[in-house]
């Protein structure tokens, strides 16, 4: 086991992780921050978005100890009251169905949000096909990412 | 088999067999039985503790109003993202004339008889898109008795006849003076002289009284969806709980030879293994020490001889065969529920097929066996008490009584000891009408006495996944020259996944609803036809899998109706639309022809249409496609789809689910494929096993007509005519007929070149 300093939704916290503990399991398990979803383990349906220094990632690829020094924010903290412009457009636009993939989902927007401020369809496409809905929510996604991005 | 059977049969059930599903003979026959008129005593123990006057009020199973007007209803069935937490809900709070605003919905287990779907035998069984459609009577009589209840209470409170009181939101009202007492000031009021209101269906509400159905309430489940409070069964934490991981048979029946833990030092020490006939457990109190350690264990197995000969490809093949032989008998299909094959005079159907003035067609289909995907993987948790006879379990299911039936088998005890607490599921599509993740978790509880969280890894859901079977289905016609079919013969050869998980739920006969759904053509006009199922048995793990037999079984028989129209030189939407025996079929038809401007040719592009029933709802759609004739690849442009589910409930959440259920079935028709290799699954995860990004979705246009004042199914409904309408649509736009799912690009290139 090692102990590490991490900086998770703008708070310091020390964790003790095993050597090869990623960043998915240690926000999930060891700082009980359950909103970053468990999906494929191998960095292919972006259930696990979060975002390190601003930048949306597959916590499930990356290592717990590469984080040190860096600042993570996951869906718990993308705003303090779940009022962020996404999480209310998801909201006005009735996008979950399970909602197990929403989090990562949200999280990825988020990220497209802060690089492109209006995104074209054509390139919210381009940007979202990296995560996964099994529940086809896709158009509703598209639909409440131009709504949101009107709001930012 | 009635629930009663399956209570006092739950010993026989193996401890590794995962029974499910429910009686079959209900779920065929229909809504025959409902309760009308509910007589449920009031909740004993509120009446007897309550402090008096500000004690919350239980009407009955479903409903409990608190002093302050909150009005708490009970969700027994399993959230997969249907929305059922809010439909079910808002149906019987449209009947209580209650302030949607003061409701709360409290997802309950199966605690209650009420709770029982009639269609299923009386357990709690979310599957088949059949609980709104099963339960709508018995919630709005328990609203309807909720609202009475409060109306007598009013008219001994004011001492004036129930006849000159009526409700609105939340309020009973003195029509004559407009006295109003609130819901939540009733409750606080003497229980003296109170008697349990008996409501009949005549008191319902008639479709144009109602003020909540219909009208697009946002759904309860989301807002927790997009702050990543919502609880899935992966976020369960009991306190002391245990993680366990377990290395499963790569093959059902394979049990474990021997193993190697290569694990040392510290590792070794804070990990414990068990040794299960299906697999090797590892377990410890940090999840990820256990996912790592596990990658030390190596398994030995004893494969099952008859498993391990299992090539899908070769028998595929071979189904192909069998559907096309004559001289081999299948099970005929269920004849209650397929009334028009056993119509006519005996033998017509044989006559006719080989009646020399008729015309005739045959052709054969097949599908691949699919994995349901879900994104959350399996996973389940259980406490099992110190003396073994009672379980608290957590798990997102669809199995929800079956859970109970289940863990009571394996710990020899009643199901009445057994708690099923339902989170949220990550997806079911039928993969969680399963129980194998609910077994891991109670027979490792069992066994070390520790609340136990079994996780499945995604290659665990992948190579130990249980699939929708693969399938031939070779279909007979003969017809005359105007298109009106005389005789109809359809078969299916496929394995059985009511036998491999639930063999008491088969028919008499062997039938399997999983596998022969939507083989019968009720809505159209055919004088004879019959169905039956040649039943394979390769020992691989099957399930229901979204749609069931519609999905092979409409993309045989819309391909075939395809294929008579163009045999006769018939627009296919006409053809369809003069073969329909009823309005509600053809109105479903005439709007998506309306819809998608059917007919209208544009370079390099072209549409298939495609019809199907399903569980008393109707469906047609239009698929818009342009093919990439270098790579094989089919896109999807445009899918049109309009539906007829009876009363719309959600609308826009009917909107949500037909449109998710179009993207699943495309998905489906396209590239989902799962092999087996000497019985052994070649996919992982979703690098080999594609399911559909953002970047293939199509526009999707959808129309919902009501065709009756009663909700059916809707949740698989937009499934059965994709896959056809597609294969439809690529013969109109290359004359090549794709008689195969999925239409892979590989597959496409082959066919286009000969």
């Amino acid at each position: 086991m090692n102990s590490i300093n991490v900086k998770v939704n703008g708070k310091f916290k020390k964790v003790e992780v095993i050597e090869e503990a990623t960043l998915l399991w240690t926000l999930r398990e060891k700082l009980g921050l359950k909103g970053t979803k468990f999906g494929c383990g191998a960095g292919l349906c972006g259930a696990c978005t979060v975002h390190v220094n601003g930048k949306p990632v597959r916590s499930c690829q990356i290592s717990a100890e590469s984080i040190v020094g860096k600042s993570v924010t996951t869906i718990e903290g993308l705003s303090k009251l779940g009022d962020h412009p996404l999480q209310k457009a998801w909201v006005q636009e009735q996008v979950p169905q399970c909602g197990y993939c929403q989090s990562g989902q949200i999280m990825r927007a988020a990220g497209l949000l802060k690089k492109t401020k209006s995104p074209s369809r054509k390139e919210i496409v381009a940007y979202m096909s990296t995560n996964i809905c099994r529940c086809g929510t896709y158009n509703r996604i598209i639909s409440a990412i131009t709504a949101a991005a009107k709001e930012v | 088999m009635s629930i009663k059977d399956m209570k006092t049969n739950y010993n026989e059930i193996k401890e590794f067999a995962a029974l499910s599903n429910a009686s079959r003979r209900n779920f065929l026959i229909g809504s025959g039985g409902l309760v009308v008129g509910l007589t449920l005593p009031f909740n004993k123990l509120a009446l007897a503790t309550g402090d008096g006057i500000k004690a919350s009020q239980q009407m009955n199973a479903w409903v409990t109003i608190d002093p302050s007007g909150l009005v708490t209803i009970a969700s027994p069935n399993a959230e997969m993202g249907q929305g059922t937490m809010t439909a079910m809900p808002l149906i019987l709070a449209e009947e209580l004339d209650a302030d949607w605003s003061k409701v709360v919905v409290k997802q309950v287990g199966p605690t209650s008889k009420e709770y029982g779907n009639p269609f299923f035998g009386g357990i709690v069984h979310t599957v088949a898109s059949l609980t709104t459609a099963a339960l709508f009577d018995k919630v709005r009589l328990a609203g309807a008795q909720a609202r009475l209840f409060l109306l007598e209470r009013a008219a001994k409170h004011w001492k004036i006849p129930v006849s000159q009181l009526k409700t609105d939101t939340g309020f009973v009202i003195h029509k004559t003076s407009n006295k109003r007492i609130s819901y939540g000031e009733l409750v606080t009021l003497s229980r003296e002289g109170d008697k349990i209101p008996v409501v009949k269906k005549s008191d319902l509400k008639k479709t144009n009284q109602y003020k909540l159905i219909g009208k697009n309430v946002p759904r309860v489940d989301i807002p927790i969806k997009v702050d990543g409070t919502a609880e899935f069964g992966m976020d369960v934490v009991v306190p002391g709980m245990v993680h366990a991981s377990i290395i499963r048979a790569p093959m059902h029946g394979a049990t474990v030879k021997s193993f190697q833990n290569d694990n040392k030092g510290e590792i070794a020490k804070a990990i414990k293994l068990i040794k299960l006939p299906y697999g090797v457990a590892v377990l410890a109190k940090d999840l990820e020490l256990v996912l790592s350690a596990r990658k030390n264990i190596e398994v030995i197995w004893n494969f099952p001889k008859a498993g391990r000969k299992y090539n899908s490809e070769t028998a595929l093949k071979e189904y192909v065969k069998i559907s096309e032989d004559k001289n081999v008998k299948g099970v005929t299909w269920w004849k209650p529920y397929f009334p028009q094959a056993i119509k006519g005079k005996k033998g017509y159907l044989q006559s006719a097929l080989s009646d020399s003035k008729l015309t005739k067609l045959s052709a054969t289909y097949q599908t691949e066996h699919t994995y349901h995907g879900q994104m959350e993987p399996m996973n389940a948790t259980a406490l099992v008490d110190k003396s073994g006879k009672k379980a608290e379990i957590w798990a997102p299911t669809q199995a929800i009584s079956v859970t109970t039936f289940a863990a009571a088998g394996i710990l020899k005890t009643s199901p009445q000891n057994i708690k099923v607490n339902t989170t949220f599921l990550g997806g079911g599509f039928g993969r969680r009408a399963q129980v194998d993740y609910v077994v891991d978790a109670v027979l490792l509880s069992k066994i070390t006495k520790q609340p136990i969280k079994v996780v499945w890894t995604r290659e665990d859901d992948v190579v130990g996944g249980a699939f929708k079977p693969n399938s031939a289905m070779h279909i007979d016609a003969a017809f005359d020259s105007k298109g009106k079919i005389e005789a109809w013969s359809h078969r299916t050869v496929s394995e059985s996944p009511l036998k491999f998980y639930a063999p008491k739920l088969l028919g008499k006969k062997g039938e399997d609803i999983l596998v022969m759904s939507g083989a019968e053509q009720l809505q159209y006009n055919i004088s004879a036809q019959s169905a039956d199922h040649v039943i394979q048995d390769n020992g691989t793990r099957l399930a229901p899998w979204r749609g069931i037999g519609h999905g092979q079984n409409k993309f045989a028989s819309e391909c075939f109706m395809d294929e008579i129209a163009v045999s006769l030189k018939l627009d296919p939407a006409s053809f369809r639309l003069n073969s329909a025996n009823n309005p509600r079929t053809k109105a479903v038809l005439e709007k998506v022809i309306k819809m998608s401007g059917w007919g209208k040719k544009k370079n390099g592009v072209a549409q298939g249409i495609a019809y199907s029933d399903y569980n008393g709802s109707h469906s047609a759609g239009v698929a818009e496609i342009s093919l990439d004739r270098k790579s094989g690849k089919i896109k999807v442009e445009k899918y049109f789809i309009a539906i007829d589910a009876g009363l719309a409930i959600l609308p826009d959440n009917i909107l949500a689910q037909i449109e998710g259920a179009v993207i699943y079935g495309i998905s489906a028709a396209l590239t989902e494929k799962i092999t087996h290799k000497e019985g052994i699954v070649e996919q992982s995860n979703f690098h080999d096993y594609e399911v559909m990004r953002m970047s293939e979705v199509p526009e999707i246009s959808i129309e919902i007509i009501e065709g009756a004042d009663r909700p059916s199914s809707v949740g698989e409904l937009g499934l059965p005519t994709v896959g056809p309408a597609i294969s439809n649509a690529l013969f109109q736009l290359t004359g090549k007929r794709a008689r195969t799912l999925p239409m892979t690009q590989d597959f496409i290139k082959e066919l286009i070149m000969v």
